[in-house]
């Protein structure tokens, strides 16, 4: 099932420079590589798109070599490597610039460029002091490089985002890299930053580099890159020129054509307007977002990384202050303008990141599920808990979102994600609001779990309960909601209905 | 940072700079109030007595701050001290050693405990506050078993050391340029080495660190047994300047040590701060603020709380700039 | 050889622990922790008895519990802060300062009523300003502690230009005997254990101190029960305050052997309390610091010249908390 364009006349070289034939690589659990092969030629962009978990982080950290392939080869230049660690995938050029941009704030950018090889600059053979002007000097050649302006000897927590990720491209240069991976690196760049990256990289492919550029944004593909490859479920189905292939193909490849999964969910009562947002506008994100939930409905909220979606929840429930709107909620019979701290009282809120704020690793699952709902199991006097009861109905939320685990006493680091995701959506759950906010509610869920995660909010929506859900999945997020609104840079872009559904329409949006 | 309210980490940014800017003048304020209120607060011979009384602060104050640049933390700089210069003093009045031998006795001690606390924290990954606070227990006593728990009066062999001139200087003691050049040094390793940088970035991102292939464990190692070998200088400093060993001494000093790093704009969490100007002047403020207060003859009830307040703001500061910059 | 009231000895200590537990012999010690502990106890008796000439006393075991009182105290008070994942070093001083505020306040006005509300109220607002700095203004709580701690010291230095409080009423001490002391501090332990295993609160310290933004977004009021541990850490600094100033009719800034902030984190890490935060229980902190004392009482015994147990109780410390490491390890 793979599509793959060669056209030897328009590259440089008749060979690639970087070869994958069949790679695979297994974790526990999931096949995150299967068998996947792409050719990257110096002095050409090859963009790498596919949709979450569909093994893009993988198959980069194998390049980077930290993590190595079950099966498959990899060559570069001809000749066949073994990329054991970082260290190796240094020597052989591969340089990985990673999303999360990683520099020393408190180092000054030369020091952050050459930091690996500092020793090679001092003042003399054998004596340890290191050389400023010459580095500086030599931090200056990379800048120059990338056109970049800044002063080598300036702190970088004095930099903005996009120059700290010029310091990140340096550094890579400066180690010797010849095989770029550029790890999606837009998401927090202004328009203007972006267009000097985009500038950067054409001077870099010109050069003779080999890029694979790494995006959700299909606009990028078509801007920057020469060639595209898309993973999806840890294969490539597609590999070609940009040229050839258009964005409804591409977003084909992306998604797939599987059948779309039904909605097991037709005949549910939605009532009246529960919540509503107005004109919310955060000190970034969001900005003017105003959309109304009602009674039993499921609320979708899609968009890019970035496009400010976790920024809307926190604003919506007093995390993060507003500088302008306002949030209405219906306590008794109308809708009343309410103190969002107040709010969080009445709502439930899963986060992104279960084990930074989500879970009580160390504690067994009964206390955790009972963690929002403590007040309820106190006594009158003297607040003391009762224990029985609180296991017992730990219980039986636990068998309720058919937790697999021995016993309500097991602790939470013994389980798997899955499984630790419905303990926190049964802490919820048994705290009964009528309004739940999920932010990426099957993260790092197994498929079964998955799909009883989806079963839950169905039933607990038909019972009543609202769901505000941000999901990067797309299956998911058609699948689930009634309505979703798409985010872009802060703003609705859209919102669209059941009907309106459709993956295509989704991914252009966004 | 996207979302982050660029508002607050500007502000937080101007504010931290300013930080350095506002200790140097607080430095300057406190020479001009203490002047007025005493006038011989300023002169030189004062100044210099401050500063060589003051030795074993400064000392202690630039150990820990090698550790803290690290991101660790090391409560028994101070015991350290105490143990080295006791092993000094015992060998230089009862064994009658000479004087080389004293010191590098001390500082040999010295680096040994570092070496331990290092293995601890580092290798065997104990807790860094428990941990050192049991080792400035044990070391503690391990400096009074040295001295039998009794005060040693080293007399003569000390008081020529201490009274030694470098003739051609203008009459300066050698103590001086020792505290002075431990200082300096510790700054051209910080600015002008490989080392320097490692330990700015490992106490920066640890986990940028080990993806740029610095090892991690081996610059808290020697950020650690820097820590114990520059306290150790200034135990082995202390007991020479004072001709005696004080079995209980250096009470405290593990937190005015720390004080004093913070206030010259060390970051508790690490990859920020300096030697000089850095933990130098903040050892400068308190010892100021000390000397000052005493010769004003102000109320000795302000001492601790004044002291209190300066640390608390410092350090509330450097909690601030953690959480926004 | 055993000697005749060995037996005795040790059967009055279980009784006396079973006492101080509350419940009828160790069918509810149901921790594994507790249960090793006691077992380490009993062996560390039945060897004292044998070998120490003196130990297996009455009078001794009876000095023993009182000595066990004061820093137990303590032991709780930081426990509680330890729980929820900060750390209070400054409880000795604290108890010093509030003994020496309150001594010099009966010596002065013979006012034997307030004061012991009055070290109460000193060792609650030194906790307060404490629980402020960590839980409000979000400090690190070793440094704020420290500079407590350095600022006590100072203070109760000054207050009495480094004398001990003279003039203090004898009526202080009958009132406050060793019985009257062991009472309370064997009501001070129930409650206190009581509460955090039992009620709302507790559970929320120890959720706190398992991950403070989970609890945070579970909506439980994390500052106010931060700054209320280090509260209750500051008002049991009081209430060991009270137990030492009985103990030596007088009080001075710098009662207690220095090693005593070792001991009573000794004690609460032996105890089962994990220093990162999360875990521990009251029953668990007893034993540590009856464990300790023991110790102390050996080491004094034996005859050790005072400057040795500095070493040996900083080398204590450090298995302590090679020990807590091995345990977070395996836990988690």
């Amino acid at each position: 099932m793979t599509a793959t364009v060669n056209d030897n006349s328009m590259n440089q070289q008749s060979r690639p420079y970087l070869t994958l034939a069949r790679v695979s690589k297994h974790f526990p659990g999931v096949q995150a590589l299967k068998e996947v092969s792409l050719d990257a030629y110096a002095g050409e962009v090859l963009g790498l798109v596919g949709v979450n978990g569909a093994g893009k982080s993988t198959l980069m950290n194998v390049l980077a070599g930290i993590v190595q392939p079950d099966e498959g080869t990899i060559e570069i230049a001809g000749r066949m490597v073994e990329v054991l660690n970082p260290r190796m995938a240094e020597d052989l050029g591969i340089a990985f610039i990673q999303q999360e941009i990683q520099v020393f704030s408190q180092l000054k950018v030369y020091e952050n460029i050459l930091i690996a090889n500092l020793h090679n600059w001092r003042v003399a053979k054998h004596i340890p002091i290191l050389s400023i002007p010459k580095l500086k000097l030599e931090a200056k050649k990379y800048l120059e490089m990338l056109d970049c302006g800044t002063d080598p000897g300036e702190r970088v927590e004095r930099l903005s985002v996009g120059e700290r990720q010029m310091v990140q491209i340096a550094r890579a240069l400066s180690q010797g890299g010849r095989i770029l991976l550029i790890d999606e690196p837009t998401s927090s760049l202004s328009m203007v930053e972006k267009s000097i990256l985009f500038e950067v990289i054409r001077k870099l492919r010109d050069s003779g580099f080999a890029i694979i550029y790494i995006t959700h944004y299909l606009d990028e593909v078509y801007e920057i890159c020469d060639k595209v490859v898309v993973l999806r479920d840890g294969r490539t189905p597609c590999q070609g020129k940009v040229g050839e292939v258009s964005k409804t193909d591409l977003i084909r490849y992306m998604i797939g054509r599987d059948i779309e999964l039904i909605s097991q969910d037709n005949k549910r009562k939605v009532g009246e307007t529960i919540l509503e947002a107005n004109g919310i506008t955060g000190l970034t994100f969001p900005r003017d977002v105003s959309f109304h939930l009602r009674e039993g409905e499921i609320l979708g909220i899609w968009g890019a990384l970035g496009s400010g979606r976790t920024e809307l929840l926190r604003a919506l429930v007093g995390f993060d202050k507003l500088r302008q709107g306002s949030v209405l909620y219906r306590f008794g019979a109308d809708l009343k303008t309410t103190n969002r701290k107040k709010l969080l009282r009445h709502i439930g809120f899963i986060t992104e990141e279960r084990h930074f704020d989500g879970l009580f690793l160390q504690m067994p699952i009964w206390q955790n599920i009972s963690s929002a709902s403590l007040r309820t199991f106190a006594s009158r006097m003297f607040r003391i808990m009762n224990r029985r009861s609180e296991i017992a109905r730990a219980r039986s939320y636990m068998d309720e979102v058919n937790i697999h685990a021995a016993g309500v006493d097991m602790l939470l680091n013994q389980l798997s994600g899955g499984n630790q995701q419905k303990t926190i959506i049964a802490k919820w759950m048994m705290k009964g609001p009528k309004v739940m906010i999920m932010d990426e509610p099957t993260r790092g869920v197994d498929i079964g779990a998955k799909a009883e995660i989806q079963q839950i909010i169905f039933e607990k929506a038909r019972s009543g309960m609202s769901f505000i859900i941000v999901s990067s999945e797309l299956d998911e997020i058609t699948v689930l909601c009634d309505r979703i609104i798409v985010l872009r840079k802060g703003r609705i872009s859209c919102e669209l209905t059941k009907k309106d559904f459709s993956k295509d329409r989704l991914m252009s949006e966004a | 940072m996207p979302g982050e309210p660029a508002l607050i980490r500007n502000a937080t940014r101007k504010a931290s700079n300013l930080f350095g800017l506002v200790v140097y003048l607080f430095l300057g304020l406190l020479a001009v109030v203490f002047s007025i209120l005493s006038p011989s607060f300023l002169t030189f011979s004062n100044l210099y007595g401050t500063i060589l009384n003051g030795a074993p602060l400064i000392l202690i104050a630039c150990g820990i701050n090698f550790a803290l640049l690290a991101g660790t933390i090391d409560l028994s700089v101070a015991g350290v001290g105490l143990a080295a210069g006791s092993l000094c003093g015992i060998l230089l009045k009862n064994f009658h050693a000479p004087i080389l031998i004293a010191v590098c006795a001390g500082l040999l001690i010295a680096i040994a405990f570092g070496g331990i606390n290092s293995f601890l924290i580092v290798r065997l990954k104990l807790n860094p506050i428990i941990t050192t606070l049991g080792m400035m227990m044990a070391i503690r006593g391990i400096g009074r078993v040295i001295t039998r728990d009794r005060l040693i009066l080293m007399g003569k062999s000390v008081s020529d050391l201490r009274q030694m001139k470098i003739g051609a200087l203008g009459g300066f003691p050698v103590l001086l340029f020792i505290v002075f050049g431990v200082v300096i040094i510790s700054q051209i390793v910080l600015s002008y080495t490989r080392f320097g940088k490692y330990l700015i970035a490992v106490g920066c991102d640890d986990k940028a660190a080990r993806n740029v292939g610095i090892n991690v464990e081996r610059i808290r190692t020697l950020a650690l047994i820097a820590t114990s070998f520059v306290c150790g200088v200034g135990g082995v400093l202390w007991v020479i300047s004072l001709g005696a060993v004080i079995t209980r001494g250096l009470n405290g000093y593990e937190f005015l040590a720390i004080a004093a790093a913070v206030l010259g704009g060390t970051s508790l969490f690490g990859g920020r701060g300096s030697f000089f100007p850095g933990s130098f002047i903040g050892a400068l403020i308190l010892l100021f603020i000390a000397d000052g207060l005493t010769m004003a003859g102000v109320s000795p009830y302000v001492m601790p709380f004044l002291r209190g307040a300066i640390i608390f703001t410092a350090m509330y500061v450097d909690s601030l700039r953690v959480r926004f910059g | 050889m055993v000697s005749e009231t060995k037996p005795d000895s040790n059967k009055k200590k279980r009784e006396a622990i079973g006492l101080l537990h509350g419940e009828k012999g160790l069918a509810r010690i149901h921790n594994r922790q507790s249960v090793f502990l006691l077992l380490v106890i009993g062996l560390v008796l039945l060897s004292l008895s044998v070998f120490v000439p003196d130990f297996a006393t009455a009078r001794n075991i009876w000095n023993l519990l009182v000595q066990v009182a004061p820093i137990g105290t303590m032991a709780f008070g930081i426990s509680y802060v330890m729980i929820t994942g900060g750390i209070d070093v400054s409880s000795p001083a604290v108890m010093a300062t509030a003994a020496v505020i309150g001594a010099s306040y009966m010596a002065k006005t013979g006012d034997l009523i307030f004061g012991p509300f009055l070290m109460l109220i000193v060792g609650a607002a030194l906790g307060a300003i404490n629980g402020f700095a960590v839980a409000k203004l979000r400090m690190v709580a070793l440094v704020v502690t420290l500079a407590t701690m350095t600022i006590c010291t100072g203070i109760a230095a000054v207050w009495t230009k480094g004398q001990s409080v003279v003039g203090l009423s004898p009526a202080f001490s009958t009132f406050f005997n060793s019985t009257t002391v062991l009472i309370i501090f064997t009501l001070l332990f129930l409650t206190l254990n009581f509460v955090l295993a039992r009620t709302l609160y507790g559970r929320w310290l120890y959720l706190i101190g398992t991950n403070q933004n989970a609890a945070r977004m579970s909506g439980l009021p994390t500052v106010g029960a931060t700054f209320s541990a280090y509260m209750v850490s500051g008002v049991c600094a009081g209430v060991a305050a009270i137990m030492n100033t009985s103990a030596l009719s007088s009080a001075r800034p710098n009662m207690g052997p220095d090693t005593q902030i070792v001991d009573i984190v000794c004690a609460a890490v032996i105890g089962g309390v994990a220093i990162s935060g999360g875990s521990g229980k009251i029953t668990g902190v007893l034993l540590g610091a009856v464990l300790i004392m023991m110790v102390n009482n050996i080491i004094n015994l034996a005859g050790v010249p005072d400057y040795f147990t500095s070493l040996i109780k900083g080398v204590i410390i450090v298995l302590a908390v090679g020990l807590d490491r091995l345990r977070t390890k395996s836990v988690g």
